[in-house]
């Protein structure tokens, strides 16, 4: 059952406030599903980055806050995309008054997971593209 | 729940954490992701539920960055439903040190949860997907 409490102060969250957190939680979930599908340890992943382990370990819970550098050596070390700056085209397509997420498509991290990504649905040029 | 978020949407500087948390709970978990473990931050305490059902988890949720000030203790009972406890401010390294008692909300979130359990395990609770109701099918709960 969903409070009216949450519910009002949900209606009082600034729109920065919202896609915030929706980004952290598309980063969150890409780099655990990337390290899961590769079968890649914090401690491999040290090894590879010449980092130490607690240093992964604060990059991976997000404590090191990530940065835009940050977050391409893990792509580069992992070998696909975690973040999406998307085109022109697509940057302020709607779908049903919800924002899209610039942030490569998660998958559930159970099993095996193809990868998948939004951004190439996005630059489709047959989108509809708002004002 | 209700009582964590009154109480936090009071205190100086908490009303940005407390939407933060929120939209991770409810759009991020409940809409988007799911109750993936990524992100339950630490296992603080385990309840032994009762035999054959095995352990069930008490997590703590955050945003997990530095300085994130906010814990609310919650119970993953499957990827659709998330039971939120209460929880409070931490500003010191463990749950016992923190000034705003959050020890005692977890010792609290740990009574429920084994509570809760049993009821779903004599029938007095049913899970169905993204919902609790009791054995006759009512949203209201009384434990």
């Amino acid at each position: 059952m969903r409070s009216k409490i949450a519910d009002r102060i949900m209606a009082e969250t600034p729109e920065e406030t919202k896609r915030f957190v929706r980004k952290y939680g598309d980063i969150v979930m890409r780099v655990h599903q990337l390290l899961k599908e590769r079968g890649i340890t914090q401690q491999k992943l040290a090894d590879q980055l010449g980092k130490s382990p607690s240093e992964i370990s604060k990059w991976l819970k997000g404590e090191h806050n990530f940065t835009l550098k940050s977050l391409t050596k893990l792509e580069a070390e992992l070998g696909a995309d975690i973040f999406y700056v998307p085109k022109k085209d697509s940057y302020h397509v709607q779908q049903g008054g919800q924002f899209k997420s610039s942030v490569a498509k998660a998958e559930p991290v159970s099993g095996t997971i193809p990868f998948t990504s939004t951004h190439r649905q996005e630059l489709t040029p047959t989108e509809p593209v708002a004002a | 729940m209700d009582r964590f978020l009154l109480r936090m949407e009071q205190l100086p500087g908490m009303a940005e954490p407390l939407q933060e948390l929120l939209e991770l709970v409810i759009e991020t978990i409940g809409n988007i992701h799911g109750a993936q473990d990524a992100f339950f931050n630490r296992f603080e305490n385990r309840v032994t539920a009762l035999p054959p059902k095995g352990q069930i988890k008490i997590s703590e949720l955050e945003l997990d960055y530095r300085g994130f000030p906010l814990r609310l203790y919650c119970m993953a009972l499957n990827e659709e439903l998330v039971i939120l406890f209460n929880g409070g401010i931490k500003d010191a390294q463990t749950a016992q040190e923190s000034s705003d008692v959050i020890s005692a909300k977890l010792y609290e979130a740990n009574g429920f949860a084994k509570r809760i359990l049993q009821a779903i395990q004599t029938g007095e609770i049913v899970v169905h997907g993204r919902t609790l109701t009791d054995y006759a099918g009512r949203p209201d709960i009384y434990l």
